[in-house]
C-alpha cells in the first residue's frame, strides 16, 4: 500500500511543474478563471500553494485512509483563495471548476506510475473525493462570503434610514423617508431612546411626510415609540400628516390625540421653540 | 429587607428605588408614601427609577397604584431617570402608568414638579 502511495507523492514532487502547466494549460482552454480579473502571476501562485498543500497532506496520511478532519489545513488554503478570487469578481462555480480542473492535470502525469489499472483507478477515486470536497467547499465559503456581506450592507441600510438629526439645542428631527416596518421602527425607537438618554434632549420631532402611507401598524410603531419619548420624560410632535394621510388615520380609528401633531416641520420646531422660550426674530425690524 | 428611605427634597417626597419591588416592600412603600404626605402636607413625589434595570407589570401597576392613591391626597407622582431598554420595555407590555409625570432625571424632574404646583 505504501509503495502506491509513494507514486502519487513522487510525482506531485517530481513533477509539480509538469503538473501545475497541465493545469493552467486546462484554465486557459476553458476560462474557468478569467484572466481580466485575476493575474496569472496571482492564480500561479495560489495554485502552487494547493497544490503543495495537497501533497504535504498525501505525505502525512495514507491515501485511503484520509478523513474529513485530515483537510482542515487544505481547506484553510482554500478558504483563502476561494476569498481572493470571490473579491476579484470571480463567480462560486469557477472557483470550484479551478479546484476540480487539478483532477486533469493530475490524470495526464499519473497513468505512466501505474501498471495495474485497478489500482490507478481506486487512487484517482480517493483523489477525486478530496478533490470534490474541496470544490464543495469553496462554494460554501464564496456563499457564505456573499451572506455576510449582504447581512453587513442591510445593518448599514437599517443605520442609516432613521437619522436623529440634532437641529437645536433640545430639539432632535427623525425624518422619515419610505415605510416604518417593525424592523425598522424598533432601531428608531433604541436609537431616538439613547439619544435622549445620553443628552437629554426635551423634544423629538418625528416627520412622516416622506412616509407613504400610515396602515394600523405603522401608527401601532409611531405611538409606541410617542410613548417610550415621553415615558423618558421627553416631548414628541408628529409633523408631515398630509391632508389624505389624516383621513385615512380617522377612517382607520387610530388615535394620536394624547400625542402633539402638527402640519408642517416648520411649525413642529416653531412649537417646541415656544415651549423652550425662545423665538425667532426678524432682523430688519 | 429594608424599608426604601424616604427623603424630603424642596417640600417634595424623593424615592430611590434601587432594589427589585416585590409585593410587600411595595405595599409598604405604598403605605408610607400616603402616610408621609398626610403628616407632611408634601404637594409631589418624585420616585428616581434610574437603577432599574428590569421593570415588570408588576412594578408598573403598584406605581400606578402609589400614583392613584397620592393624587387623593393632593400630591403629583413623578417618575424620573427611566432607562431607555426599560421605557421600551414598558410600550412593549402595553403599560400606560397613568396619572404619572416622567422627566428625564432628578434635576429635571425637581424643575418640571416646582411648575406643576406652582401656584396651589
Amino acid at each position: 500500500m505504501t509503495a502506491h502511495q509513494n507514486y502519487i507523492l513522487v510525482a506531485l514532487k517530481h513533477q509539480r511543474d509538469e503538473i501545475l502547466q497541465h493545469w493552467f494549460d486546462h484554465q486557459r482552454r476553458n476560462e474557468t478563471i478569467d484572466s481580466a480579473l485575476v493575474d496569472s502571476a496571482d492564480l500561479q501562485r495560489h495554485a502552487a500553494e494547493l497544490l503543495d498543500e495537497f501533497a504535504s497532506l498525501i505525505e502525512s496520511r495514507q491515501l485511503s485512509d484520509i478523513t474529513k478532519d485530515d483537510l482542515e489545513q487544505l481547506r484553510d488554503s482554500m478558504r483563502s483563495t476561494a476569498r481572493f478570487f470571490d473579491r476579484r469578481g470571480q463567480q462560486p462555480a469557477e472557483i470550484a471548476l479551478f479546484i476540480l480542473s487539478l483532477k486533469h492535470a493530475l490524470l495526464k502525469v499519473l497513468p505512466p506510475h501505474y501498471s495495474d489499472a485497478a489500482e490507478l483507478a481506486s487512487e484517482v477515486a480517493a483523489i477525486s473525493e478530496i478533490l470534490d470536497d474541496l470544490g464543495l467547499f469553496c462554494f460554501q465559503v464564496t456563499v457564505e462570503q456573499r451572506e455576510a456581506t449582504i447581512r453587513e450592507q442591510q445593518a448599514e441600510l437599517t443605520e442609516l434610514s432613521v437619522p436623529v438629526i440634532k437641529l437645536w439645542d433640545n430639539v432632535l428631527v427623525l425624518p422619515i423617508i419610505g415605510t416604518l416596518d417593525s424592523l425598522r421602527a424598533q432601531t428608531l425607537m433604541e436609537r431616538l431612546l439613547t439619544r435622549i438618554a445620553s443628552t437629554g434632549d426635551r423634544f423629538a420631532i418625528i416627520d412622516i411626510s416622506g412616509v407613504p402611507t400610515v396602515d394600523t401598524m405603522t401608527a401601532q410603531h409611531l405611538t409606541k415609540t410617542l410613548r417610550a419619548v415621553q415615558l423618558m420624560g421627553a416631548d414628541c410632535v408628529i409633523t408631515g400628516l398630509r391632508p389624505d394621510v389624516a383621513q385615512t388615520m380617522v377612517s382607520l380609528g387610530i388615535d394620536l390625540s394624547q400625542f402633539t401633531t402638527r402640519f408642517s416641520l416648520a411649525d413642529g420646531f416653531g412649537m417646541c421653540l415656544d415651549r423652550l422660550g425662545l423665538a425667532v426674530q426678524d432682523k430688519r425690524s | 429587607m429594608d424599608d426604601l428611605p424616604l427623603i424630603e427634597v424642596e417640600g417634595f417626597l424623593l424615592v430611590s428605588v434601587q432594589t427589585d419591588l416585590h409585593d410587600e416592600l411595595a405595599q409598604r412603600l405604598n403605605q408610607r408614601i400616603c402616610e408621609h404626605i398626610a403628616r407632611s402636607g408634601s404637594r409631589g413625589v418624585i420616585i428616581d427609577i434610574s437603577t432599574v434595570e428590569i421593570l415588570d407589570t408588576y412594578m408598573g401597576r403598584m406605581l400606578e397604584i402609589i400614583a392613584a392613591a397620592s393624587r387623593l391626597l393632593g400630591a403629583q407622582t413623578m417618575l424620573v431617570g427611566m432607562r431607555p431598554e426599560v421605557a421600551m420595555t414598558l410600550v412593549e407590555l402595553g403599560m400606560q402608568l397613568q396619572g404619572i409625570h416622567t422627566a428625564l432625571n432628578l434635576d429635571r424632574g425637581l424643575a418640571r414638579m416646582r411648575e406643576l404646583t406652582a401656584g396651589s
